[in-house]
């Protein structure tokens, strides 16, 4: 019993990591139809930014933080401005084919102009181990599963109560008939590119002291959230929660009690089950038929 | 204009593409013949992708599913022109099963499946070692011969790619103008409507996914004599990311959309080399700019180009 | 007498004589520019070096940068190109596919090959003109394998290697090894993913097997993150691993997490022999870490090509074939050469020392120190007896 909670706590600790990068997913899939495939490489960057700034400068750890954020919105701010908005018309491939451009490009741009070693990233919380009857866990691991557990539920408030976020799910319905009722698209649009950004780079400090800063971190991070966001739910905010927990969840269950070679085949599987069973997801809504 | 005239440029290509390697150093005359398989995995995913509007991002493992084909029968003593063919239809098979998604996901679902369905493959390639190989792979994998003919050499092998490259074209050409195409090209532009027409998306999909499948076995099936050597790492996803790009690059849904992409794709890094190692950024940062600014891919380079050329107008079909 | 007055010469003529060349067919991009990157810089140092001694046989040496992309198509290309700039060698690559897949392109242009792959396949191809840099993988795991067996006296065994051919190919050393000659078999294997971040479900496995000790094949990154984890939930069992477990990003990622793992070391800064301790010095001060042994291996490719040369007296390449193999290089033969002493065999497999070492960490560097000294398998050291490192 004990060991199964242990892979549990195990699993919802690394699936929290998964949601905070999945909900940029579903955001900008919902308002603007775009499939980013460069959002592993948008946490990847600030994390390279926040060890600049915090470990080469030796900035305070909240100033770097908080510049870390205004230079990954400024990321976001330019993606849209000079890429998204040019490549809207053009259908959802061009935007696959862009955003893998950019993955590329910040990828490699980042392992040839900083390193393609592994950085160490200090935690910000205690990882001394804490017992309760056999069961192993560290003040680390409460503290992201909590703090990151109420960033998604607040984001889920903010986008059904306020009149912004209802502006968002406009859009996100429908752009013609948010324009028709004064919305002003473009910068809704914009909006929830920088937002993305700041999630993102939130995102960056929990996850660099796990995965460790590296120019190739964005890619298993980046699938994985995809892979988190579409069984959660692609458009519901709280299904980036369920589905990084659900996929955390599988791949540590899998792994132990069957193969931990084909991890990664498990996952495959509960995606299909899921798309089967309950295509939007297991916190989503039904839309209209595919 | 149709007719023979509408074929000069492709003969005068073909003519070129004869000729050259006899020109050719070593390394390059690889780094084209590369190219030729890779034209044909791109011609068969711009089939799926360009003409059905069907994302694929597993057409690497289709290749690979093909490459092994090969692989496994040649080292054991079987003929490469027995599993050339049998690489082409197990490919295909495993492509009609990745069709039934297909017939009821779209965009973001099916790629996700699809890049499934890759990640899968792989590790499947990496762990079943009996098959396989493992991660080793499979070393030895001998050039054919056609009787008392040996292939055995970069340019007698090369010949035989180009052949095959010629096949593939004249082939998808046969496909898009026939019924199959039309009915494909109905469902990437509207799926409703098509249906409403009497056409049957369900079997088209299948069938896009199906032929494209098909192609990229047979690509997989003479790209493992090439190398002489296949491991799973030339089969991930990631390959499948570049394959995709082929296509959209050099223009979805055109014939010579997939050459082009092939083409460039394959020498781009060699012809950045002088960049050394900054050619990966310039590299992506022009994919984002074609993008940008050439959506419908460089075959409209070439639409205009026959424009200003005039005696090109003359080939306009 | 040609030697001694090589100086003269190539100070003489200059530029106007023929130079040397060795093509390094390396992984400068993709996903393994951080190991290459040490070659390269291993190449810079080495070659400066020679050229400043007088070359070899009184020729300036050049390289280039082949860079395969750390893809096997492109190792091919970048191995063909290097052979029509004219190399006499070709150094590289590092990742296994990529060598399998342009040995035979060396092997058909008779040109030898200093490889830095550690698969065990590649030496036993029947290719003549390959030659490995360091112990190859099976002779790593067997070593640690003999060395647990004997000073630690397991009762129940596990292992945990990561899923690659690295890795796998380790295990299946490892189960051959225990099943042949020891009659007994590991309590538990797992492979976990590269680049994995829990290992929740890998410490389940070895607490439900019981296993008291653990054999490690994984890569660095794997390692730092699993020695945390392990430490974490308090994993009782004794760690030991091969190289890429203590070695300098090991190190630097688990920091006190790798305290008190053992592991094997051929070329790391902790080897306590002359060569590999002005290497690790000379880069600690230059670039302010401690190399990876990628760094040793690279420098020897250069050392290895002016070996074969000198021995063979002249640059015709079947005579370097054939006095490199079945030989022995000591710093008598080549004084700059690391590792000490390094038999090649028929098959280009070389045969040297390994040590073992403890990992301790002090507070703020995680260091690793050589505790014991272990004979090759072959050649004229082989029938030494493993012993303490004062």
């Amino acid at each position: 019993m004990t060991d199964l909670i242990q892979l549990l706590i195990g699993g919802l600790s690394i699936g929290i990591l998964y949601s905070i990068v999945a909900i940029g997913f579903v955001l900008l899939w919902q308002t603007s139809q775009t499939i980013n495939f460069a959002q592993g490489e948008f946490v990847m960057v600030p994390m390279f930014v926040m060890v600049g700034l915090h470990i080469v400068l030796k900035l305070p750890f909240w100033l770097s933080f908080l510049l870390t954020i205004l230079a990954s919105s400024l990321m976001g701010y330019l993606f849209e401005k000079l890429m998204i908005k040019r490549l809207l018309a053009g259908g959802v491939i061009v935007i696959v084919i862009a955003t893998l451009g950019l993955s590329a490009f910040l990828r490699y741009g980042m392992q040839i102009t900083w390193t393609p070693l592994t950085l160490f990233f200090p935690h910000i919380f205690s990882t001394e181990p804490i017992k309760i009857r056999n069961v192993v866990f560290s003040s680390e691991d409460i503290w992201n599963i909590v703090i990151i557990s109420i960033i998604i539920l607040l984001l889920h408030l903010f986008i059904k109560r306020t009149k912004l976020g209802k502006a968002m799910q406009a859009v996100a319905q429908s752009r013609e008939t948010a324009t028709l009722m004064g919305i002003n698209v473009m910068q809704i649009i914009t909006l929830v590119f920088v937002l993305n950004s700041i999630l993102t780079g939130i995102g960056a400090i929990f996850v660099a002291p796990v995965f460790f800063v590296r120019y190739d971190v964005g890619v298993q991070l980046g699938l994985k959230a995809f892979i988190a966001a579409v069984i959660g739910g692609f458009n519901q905010i709280r299904g980036a929660l369920a589905g990084g927990i659900t996929v955390g969840l599988v791949e540590t269950l899998a792994a132990a009690y069957i193969s931990t070679a084909y991890r990664d085949a498990f996952t495959m599987i509960l995606l299909l089950l899921i798309l089967l069973i309950k295509p939007e997801g297991i916190a989503g809504i039904r839309e209209e038929a595919y | 204009m149709k007719g023979w005239k509408g074929w000069l440029p492709w003969g005068v290509v073909i003519v070129l593409l004869c000729i050259v390697p006899w020109f050719l150093k070593a390394y390059t005359l690889f780094i084209l013949s590369f190219s030729l398989v890779n034209i044909i995995l791109a011609i068969g995913l711009n089939i799926t992708l360009g003409y059905a509007g069907q994302i694929s991002l597993c057409h690497a493992a289709f290749m690979g599913i093909g490459a092994y084909t090969t692989g496994i029968m040649v080292t054991h003593g079987w003929s490469f022109w027995l599993s050339l063919p049998l690489a082409g239809l197990i490919a295909c098979f495993f492509g009609t099963i990745i069709g039934f998604p297909a017939i009821k996901w779209k965009d973001h679902y099916l790629a996700l499946v699809t890049i499934g369905f890759n990640i899968v493959g792989y590790l499947v390639m990496q762990q079943e070692k009996w098959l396989t190989g493992g991660p080793h792979g499979i070393s030895n994998i001998s050039r054919p011969s056609i009787g008392p003919l040996k292939l055995a050499s970069a340019v007698s092998y090369y010949y035989l790619l180009l052949f095959f490259v010629i096949l593939a074209i004249l082939s998808s050409v046969w496909i898009i103008k026939s019924k199959w195409g039309r009915a494909f090209m109905a469902i990437r532009l509207n799926e409703l409507a098509a249906k409403s027409h009497g056409v049957c998306s369900h079997h088209y999909k299948l069938l896009a996914f199906a032929i494209g499948a098909f192609y990229a076995g047979i690509g997989g099936s003479l790209f493992a004599p090439l190398l002489k050597y296949i491991n799973p790492e030339s089969f991930t996803f990631f390959a499948s990311f570049e394959y995709l790009i082929m296509v959209v690059i050099g223009g979805m849904g055109r014939i010579e959309g997939p050459i082009i992409g092939a083409l460039i794709i394959t020498m781009g890094p060699e012809i950045l080399r002088v960049a050394e190692a900054f050619y990966l950024i310039i590299y992506s940062l022009i994919l984002i700019l074609i993008m940008l600014f050439l959506r419908k891919g460089l075959v409209v380079v070439v639409d205009r180009l026959r424009e200003w050329i005039p005696v090109l107008r003359l080939t306009k079909r | 007498m040609i030697l001694s007055l090589a100086p003269v010469f190539s100070a003489g003529l200059g530029a106007a004589q023929e130079k040397l060349r060795i093509g390094l067919v390396i992984e400068q991009t993709g996903a393994g520019a951080s190991l290459g990157a040490y070659w390269i810089k291993a190449f810079e140092l080495a070659v400066g070096e020679v050229n400043k001694g007088g070359g070899v046989l009184g020729r300036q040496v050049e390289y280039e940068i082949f860079d395969n992309q750390s893809k096997a198509p492109v190792s091919v290309s970048a191995t063909q190109k290097a052979l029509s700039w004219g190399a006499f060698a070709i150094a590289g690559p590092i990742y296994s596919g990529n060598t399998l897949a342009c040995m035979p392109v060396t092997q058909e242009a008779k040109t030898p090959q200093m490889t830095g792959s550690e698969n065990w396949r590649i030496t036993l191809q029947g290719d003549k003109y390959i030659w490995r840099m360091s112990t190859g993988q099976t002779q790593e795991i067997q070593k640690l394998l003999n060395w647990v067996m004997a000073e630690r006296k397991p009762k129940a065994l596990g292992m945990l290697y990561v899923n690659n051919d690295f890795g796998i190919g380790a295990w299946e050393t490892a189960k051959k090894l225990l099943k042949e000659k020891y009659n007994t078999e590991l309590v538990m294997a797992a492979a976990c993913e590269q680049k994995q971040p829990d290992y929740s479900a890998e410490l389940k496995k070895i607490k439900e097997s019981n296993a008291d000790t653990v054999l490690l094949n994984l890569l660095e990154e794997e390692s730092a993150m699993f020695y945390r984890q392990a430490k974490k939930v308090g994993l009782n069992a004794f760690l030991c691993t091969v190289n890429t477990g203590i070695s300098v990003d090991a190190c630097r990622l688990g920091k006190e997490a790798v305290d008190g793992v053992y592991g094997t070391s051929g070329y790391e800064y902790s080897a306590p022999e002359a060569g590999c301790q002005r290497l690790a010095k000379y880069y600690r001060e230059r670039y302010g870490e401690w190399p990876d042994n990628e760094f040793m291996k690279g420098y020897n490719a250069v050392y290895l090509v002016k070996t074969g040369i000198e021995l063979a007296k002249s640059f015709d390449k079947e005579k370097f074939v054939e006095k490199m193999h079945s030989v022995h290089i000591t710093p008598k033969i080549q004084p700059n050469i690391v590792g000490g002493s390094l038999y090649y065999d028929e098959n280009g497999e070389l045969h040297s020392w390994d040590y073992l070492a403890k990992v301790t960490w002090n507070g703020k560097e995680a260091l690793a120190k050589a505790l014991f000294a272990i004979p090759p398998f072959k050649g004229p050291d082989s029938d030494k007896k493993t012993f303490v490192v004062k």
